[in-house]
């Protein structure tokens, strides 16, 4: 690959970064908030609904991200009722499916870590907290939850990096992120390693200015008092 | 020392022998998804046009033949790294893949064409392309194609396997697809024709020229490419290539 061809290539190459990191982070956001209110609802000690819980992480940690994205992305499409229902703004798009199947697979991964967050949480805080008074709304809002993201962003952190090198299935469904890019380039020029090579380091790239912000935000949050 | 004699004598026997009797194994590859040129059939047997001919071009050769399933996108990387001998997937000869390997003369060569649905009512004019959705196969001289020449006004969409861009058309996430033009007739047929079309194109760009399939060989392999060479010459003097695309594209 020359240079010309390298300029050529750029913008297809910084576009396929931006889907990359959009498609992290929608599936991020949704992954947290699914994964939040699961965590929530299993502490309410309804049996029904734990079940529920219990078998909606069996399944989700239990089959490849891969069968999940081809199930959501042509398996919704078999369906007339699928296809003439709202769902199917978001389900039409490959984009759209990918952001399902990463935030399905990150809250079923998450809602196992934040459980087992919550119960490390010494009994004591809780007690104390009732000792002094406070109604459960506060005790969750202004001691657990404070507590919950200080132990959570370290750990927290895996499930960032798995999830930034995930959303690379989704060239499988057509999108064209970094990896989709790289194989029309691949293909194009038939540089297999130097392309490869370079969606590598993208990558690693990516997830140094993570880490990079990550380390900063622990910081900022274990100096602040919230 | 006479018994050393022997022993040469008996391990180069066996050698011999060896060589002797046992045909030279020669790997085709290629992607077999793509019915009438290569599919796999119930039995799980790789068939096909393409198979057809390299059956014949293996007994031209005297080798014996073998058959490797692929990605399209990967033949080639495979290919160099010396996985299998050659491919045969409906390759288009086209001046990038020569320059990382060597190609047979072409053996065939057909036209290209959009499949769609009869209400998309197709136009050659700029204007239809505005917006609409077209999928063709991954690491195709087509992907090029339409992404270099209409990727900025309609959303080119790439399919490891062409079977998957069928299953998206029929979603309605596809407006059109773009591919060889046998494929594209025997999915019409197979699906009726009141619904789909199949519509002939030209491609006037001269950078994407279809010059035919050919026989990719590792660059430098002379031997084999001028034996591949000799035996397509053949086939198409006694007129085998065309009685089998009379058989698999009626």
């Amino acid at each position: 690959m020359d240079l010309n061809e390298l300029k050529y290539y750029a913008p297809l190459v910084l576009n396929g970064v931006f889907i990359t990191i959009a498609l992290m982070v929608c599936s991020l956001v949704m992954g947290l908030l699914l994964s939040s209110v699961l965590t929530a609802l299993s502490f309410l000690k309804f049996k029904p609904l734990n079940f529920i819980i219990w078998l909606y992480t069996f399944i989700i940690r239990g089959t490849p991200l891969l069968v999940q994205i081809f199930l959501i992305y042509y398996g919704s499409a078999q369906f007339e009722c699928i296809r003439n229902s709202f769902l199917w703004h978001f389900l039409k798009s490959g984009f759209g499916c990918t952001v399902i199947a990463l935030s399905l697979n990150s809250s079923g991964y998450c809602v196992v870590l934040f459980r087992g967050l919550v119960k490390s949480i010494p009994q004591g805080e809780f007690d104390a907290c009732l000792s002094l008074g406070m109604s459960k709304i506060q005790m969750i809002y202004s001691v657990i939850l404070s507590r919950l993201i200080r132990i959570a962003i370290p750990s927290y952190s895996n499930e960032v990096a798995i999830i930034l090198k995930s959303t690379s299935l989704a060239s499988t469904i057509t999108i064209m992120d970094l990896m989709g890019v790289t194989k029309f380039l691949i293909s194009a020029t038939y540089a297999t390693l130097p392309c490869l090579f370079l969606a590598g380091c993208i990558y690693l790239l990516i997830n140094f200015l993570i880490i990079k912000l990550y380390s900063l935000s622990l910081k900022k949050i274990y100096t602040l008092r919230i | 020392m006479k018994y050393n004699s022997f022993a040469i004598i008996f391990l180069l026997s066996l050698v011999f022998n060896f060589t002797h009797g046992a045909q030279r194994i020669f790997k085709f590859a290629m992607e077999a998804t793509y019915p009438p040129f290569e599919m796999v059939d119930e039995h799980g047997n790789i068939e096909g046009f393409d198979i057809d001919i390299a059956r014949l071009i293996c007994n031209d050769m005297h080798v014996k033949c073998e058959f490797v399933n692929q990605p399209f996108d990967s033949l080639i990387p495979n290919l160099n790294i010396g996985k299998f001998n050659a491919i045969i997937s409906a390759m288009n000869i086209t001046k990038e893949r020569a320059c990382v390997v060597d190609f047979s003369i072409p053996y065939y060569a057909n036209g290209v064409s959009f499949a769609l649905p009869k209400r998309n009512n197709f136009s050659n004019a700029q204007a239809w392309f505005i917006g609409k959705s077209i999928g063709v196969q991954q690491g195709t001289l087509l992907e090029q194609f339409l992404r270099n020449t209409y990727g900025k006004i309609s959303t080119i969409k790439a399919y490891a396997s062409i079977q998957s861009a069928f299953l998206d058309i029929e979603a309605k996430r596809l407006d059109a697809i773009l591919g060889d033009a046998p494929i594209m007739t025997q999915w019409v047929k197979l699906k009726g024709d009141d619904e789909y079309v199949t519509i002939e194109y030209n491609i006037i760009d001269s950078t994407y020229v279809i010059n035919g399939y050919g026989i990719a060989l590792k660059k430098g392999n002379i031997q084999d490419l001028n034996q591949i060479n000799f035996a397509i010459k053949k086939l198409q003097n006694n007129g085998e290539i065309i009685k089998i695309a009379k058989r698999y594209f009626k």
